[in-house]
């Protein structure tokens, strides 16, 4: 297993397993973290799908090439970090997406793990990755046929999980989805707030609707299907049960994330950012976005004051500082 | 002692998950910019027609060729067209780009275009003679740049005020999503805080506003509407906003000095006046003979007389030697020491050139002789407060402590961030616990058996049985509701977020009082009404009606002082006073503190962190110093009724204030990290 040092805890990780030890108490009271765990990485801003509640700025450059990809994970390898998390744009259509993640795996101590719309999600290119890769996570769209894309996954014996972003309309049917999932042989779903602006944030009764029904869901699959949340929804579920609570997303701090055209932002929702012209620098900027606690200028962004979002749809907080 | 070691393990691995964009261009009339606008309207919408039917067919290739559309505009302007042309997250025809022009500039629009326009749309505005200031995918909609002349008369004032207000909002650094829209007008505000400013002069008014063309109409209709004249509208150059901004700066200091100078006159004038007033006798009246004479001002003959008895005195009938006292009455205190004399007065005269002790004083003074009714209020002592930490509830999470004192000298603490804290004191120092409703509650109202509690998703509880038997409120907001108070009248005024007041007669039904804008903060009951900060400024309700004050910054808490002053607390390291009811404020004196700056080059904006320099709280200790407490644990006080503020230092706590109490003549602050400080 390999350790990072988090602040004041220990925390051991096996990409074979996916299985976490946080240790803390004793010495390790002493730890300070020096570089992230996870680095989430805009592999390319191209992608074959056209949603309206993509966030990814659509003029951005895609920057990257194979052998920049390839140096930048051992980088990030030897840094310290534990996992290498890519996304988009859609991450399939890079080219030689399948040998790229391949070679990641072989050549760092990095779980290599990626979001994709399952569009390109072949049997070839699962057989490919099978053993070289931690965990697939595929993104549901209302107009794709995610069941498809779910017995491929199933048949072909992959680690993979499901990002559903919970939106009023899909709150209707959260429960029949999961538990038709469940059924299909779906192990993890990742529960998303919606980021950005219009009208699919949750109202404050459909806040307190989906917190209650995680609890529910929850004690009905008794870890049959692992429920995840993602950090932005931090105060705003206050009963669902979570292994670890902090009301702070900690981005910039156990994560980080660069953009297609090579920025270095503490989120992928952020602005501005980084530029990174040399991976040496890495270091120097993750210690000045851990500080800085940055807020996203997005509607929905935990650290924004109220989340950022509209009036009459806003579950109202104090203001943190950081977020003026 | 370290702690003992934990474990925890589980399973799991991290994901990535996975905007509007505007194209400015400048032609060199405008009537080329409207052709262009006109030609590129046409375009858009056959391009729409045509790149769906294509998306139609079974065999597309996302993203598909050009459309015909697109290679015939690119052919007439010479240009070999190159690159797919798409937006939104459907189809593209009826969600086309809006297009706009604005004298010789030309703006388009999407509220999300994949890829934003493209390279090739602004190629071909180039070879149509068109020069692009911007690059040519910004985000977000363009900056637009207004001036209009006002209305003359109160149309005029009421215009400015409104556009005061409105632009006011950008000073609490909250995001334009969360502001309020100028009376009348509904429309999506967007872009960052930053990009709006604003000035007016009193005749005249600039604005720069980031604004979707589609709402440009309902703007420049809804200033034409409240009198605007001469209104000019252009996209603002980079130069614009920081203009605008300094010009506001400049009349506002212009604003200070005419203040500060009208205020040094009515100091001028207050000294005039002291000192032709009677200097208060100095003398102990217990046991001293009174004599009257002239006609009293103030009271009836018998009235002073009584009053000679309240304070130790007795009566005498004449003048004569072992008289104590002649008070000469309000019409002769006019005259007092100035040669009309009346017979009682001379005679005294002639009986102190004889060797007799009698004072002679006026009306005014007799009216400051005396303990219970001496009008000299006792001096405000000039060190600054201390600070002393007396509890620390049992919460993990405590954002804010509200206080809410009873007539019988309770002093009630409510909090937590979606959760409950509830205590309760009598001396400030042992703290119990009650029993109250809701979570993430933000104030309290104790009024004999009945208890309103209010906090987070416009929660509001009422009992009328003590903590007991809580009932929640139906009050129409889901807002975080920050005050309720009971107004002079008896009615009970609530307040909140998204510009959120209510007012209820009966204390269980609420109707929403509207007019006010922005935040509103901790409501004040005062006897001239009810005062209410926002962070559009400063309001004052009478009954129903709410009126603003002479003050359009963002304010947190309001107070008025013992003598009379309000004093208001805010966002930017501000608080204001007022010594004329409200009318005119001027800035307090406050201590500057040292901005976070963590503008390292290469990060630029990424890394600009605003200094915490926000008052949130503000109180008058019995003694008459003021205190406000504010983010990162700032703690500052007045001892001169608000005219400078000085900063205690402690190392109590470094979280923001967000709520405060009085009892027993101090005062009790409340923030974050699980902390209430006494300040005495």
């Amino acid at each position: 297993m390999r350790s990072l040092e988090l602040d004041g805890a220990l925390l051991r990780f096996d990409r074979e397993t996916g299985t976490n030890q946080l240790v803390r108490g004793g010495p390790f009271e002493r730890c300070v973290q020096r570089a992230p765990r996870v680095v989430q990485m805009a592999l390319t801003n191209q992608c074959n799908k056209t949603c309206g509640f993509c966030y990814r700025p659509l003029d951005a450059a895609s920057g990257w090439t194979f052998a920049d990809v390839l140096a930048f994970g051992r980088y990030l390898s030897d840094w310290g970090v534990l996992e290498l998390a890519l996304g988009g744009g859609e991450p399939t259509v890079f080219p030689q997406f399948g040998d790229l993640v391949r070679q990641l795996w072989c050549e760092t101590a990095l779980a290599i793990n990626f979001t994709t719309n399952g569009k390109r999600l072949t049997p070839a290119l699962i057989d490919q990755l099978r053993g070289h890769v931690g965990q697939i996570q595929v993104s549901v769209y209302d107009d794709e046929d995610v069941d498809a894309v779910i017995d491929r996954l199933v048949a072909h014996g992959i680690r993979f999980g499901l990002n559903y972003l919970v939106t009023p309309r899909r709150l209707a049917t959260l429960d029949a989805d999961l538990l038709a999932w469940s059924a299909r042989g779906v192990r993890d779903v990742l529960l998303l707030s919606y980021k950005g602006d219009g009208g699919l944030h949750l109202s404050a009764a459909e806040l307190r609707d989906l917190d209650a029904r995680i609890v529910q869901l929850h004690a009905h699959f008794a870890g049959r299907l692992q429920l995840k949340v993602d950090v932005c929804w931090s105060t705003r579920l206050t009963h669902a049960p979570q292994l670890f609570f902090d009301s702070d997303c900690r981005a910039g701090s156990l994560f980080l994330s660069v953009t297609s055209d090579r920025r270095v932002l503490s989120c992928s929702f952020a602005d501005g950012g980084v530029p990174l012209s040399r991976f040496d620098e890495l270091p120097a900027i993750y210690l000045q976005l851990k500080h800085a606690r940055q807020a996203a200028q997005v509607a929905g962004c935990a650290r924004l004051p109220a989340f950022g979002i509209r009036r009459g749809r806003r579950p109202a907080l104090p203001v943190y500082p950081e977020a003026r | 002692m370290t702690r003992p070691i934990e474990i925890y393990e589980w399973q799991s691995y991290s994901c990535n998950n996975s905007s509007d964009y505007r194209l400015v261009a400048e032609f060199d009339s405008p009537a080329r910019a409207a052709a262009m606008a006109d030609e590129l309207r046409a375009f858009f919408k056959k391009h729409a027609k045509q790149y769906d039917k294509q998306a139609d067919t079974a065999d597309f290739d996302w993203p598909g060729e050009p459309t015909p559309a697109a290679l015939a505009l690119g052919t007439k302007y010479g240009h070999a067209w190159d690159e797919f042309l798409i937006w939104g997250d459907d189809q593209l025809e009826g969600d086309e780009p809006h297009v706009v022009a604005l004298g010789k500039t030309l703006v388009l629009y999407h509220t999300y275009s994949s890829g934003g326009f493209g390279p090739d749309v602004p190629t071909v505005l180039k070879k149509a003679g068109a020069t692009l200031p911007e690059k040519s995918h910004a985000d977000g909609p363009p900056i637009l740049r207004g001036e209009l002349a006002l209305p003359a008369g109160p149309k005029g004032a009421k215009l400015a005020d409104e556009l005061a207000s409105f632009f006011a909002q950008g000073d609490a650094g909250s995001s334009p999503h969360e502001w309020t829209d100028l009376p009348g007008l509904t429309i999506e505000l967007g872009g960052d805080e930053d990009q709006y400013a604003f000035w007016c002069d009193g005749s005249r008014a600039a604005f720069t506003w980031p604004l979707p063309p589609q709402d440009i109409k309902s703007v420049t209709a809804h200033l034409t509407k409240r009198g605007a004249t001469d209104l000019s509208l252009r996209v603002a150059t980079k130069a614009d906003v920081k203009q605008i901004a300094k010009r506001a700066r400049e009349l506002d200091k212009a604003r200070e000095a005419g203040l500060a100078k009208a205020e040094k006159e009515a100091a001028k004038l207050d000294k005039a006046r002291a000192k032709a007033r009677p200097t208060p006798p100095s003398f102990d009246p217990k046991g001293l003979s009174f004599l009257f004479t002239g006609k009293l001002a103030s009271m009836s003959r018998a009235e002073a007389q009584d009053r000679v008895k309240a304070i130790g005195g007795r009566v005498a009938g004449s003048v004569a030697k072992d008289l104590g006292v002649l008070v000469i009455g309000g019409d002769g205190s006019a005259l007092y020491g100035q040669g009309t004399k009346g017979d009682k007065q001379r005679k005294v005269e002639a009986l102190n050139a004889a060797g007799a002790n009698i004072r002679i004083i006026s009306e005014t003074s007799f009216l400051t002789l005396g303990g219970a009714e001496s009008f000299v209020a006792p001096a405000v002592p000039q060190e600054l407060p201390g600070l002393t930490l007396v509890t620390t509830p049992e919460d993990s999470w405590v954002p804010a402590v509200c206080g809410g004192t009873t007539a019988d000298g309770t002093l009630y603490l409510v909090g937590g961030l979606s959760s409950s804290i509830g205590m309760k004191t009598t001396d400030g120092r042992k703290f119990t616990a009650v029993k109250v409703a809701g979570r993430g509650l933000r104030a309290i109202l104790v009024d004999g058996k009945q208890v309103w509690i209010c906090g987070e998703y416009g929660t509001l509880y009422h009992s009328r049985s003590g903590f007991s038997g809580f009932k929640e409120l139906a009050v129409g907001t889901r807002e975080c509701l920050q005050a309720v108070v009971r107004a002079e009248d008896g009615a009970i005024w609530i307040g909140g977020h998204g510009g959120f007041l209510a007012r209820s007669k009966n204390g269980t039904t609420f109707t929403p009082v509207s007019g006010v804008g922005g935040i509103v903060g901790k409501l004040l009951a005062t006897t001239d009404g009810v005062l209410i900060p926002t962070t559009s400024g400063l309001w004052r309700a009478t009954g129903a009606t709410v009126k603003k004050l002479g003050l359009s910054k963002a304010i947190r808490q309001a107070i008025v002082t013992r003598d009379g002053t309000i004093v208001a607390a805010g966002a930017n390291n501000s608080i204001y006073r007022s010594t004329d009811g409200g009318k005119t404020f001027r800035a307090a004196k406050v201590p500057a503190f040292t901005a976070v700056k963590l503008k390292r080059k290469p990060l630029e904006k990424a890394y600009w962190v605003k200094p915490a320099k926000d008052y949130n709280v503000l109180a008058q200790l019995g003694d008459g110093r003021i205190v406000a407490g504010g983010d990162h644990g700032v703690v500052v006080a007045s001892c001169d009724d608000g005219q400078t503020f000085r900063r205690v230092e402690h190392a109590l706590t470094d979280g923001n204030f967000w709520g405060i109490g009085t009892l027993e003549g101090k005062v009790f602050l409340g923030g974050e990290n699980r902390i209430v400080l006494r300040v005495e």
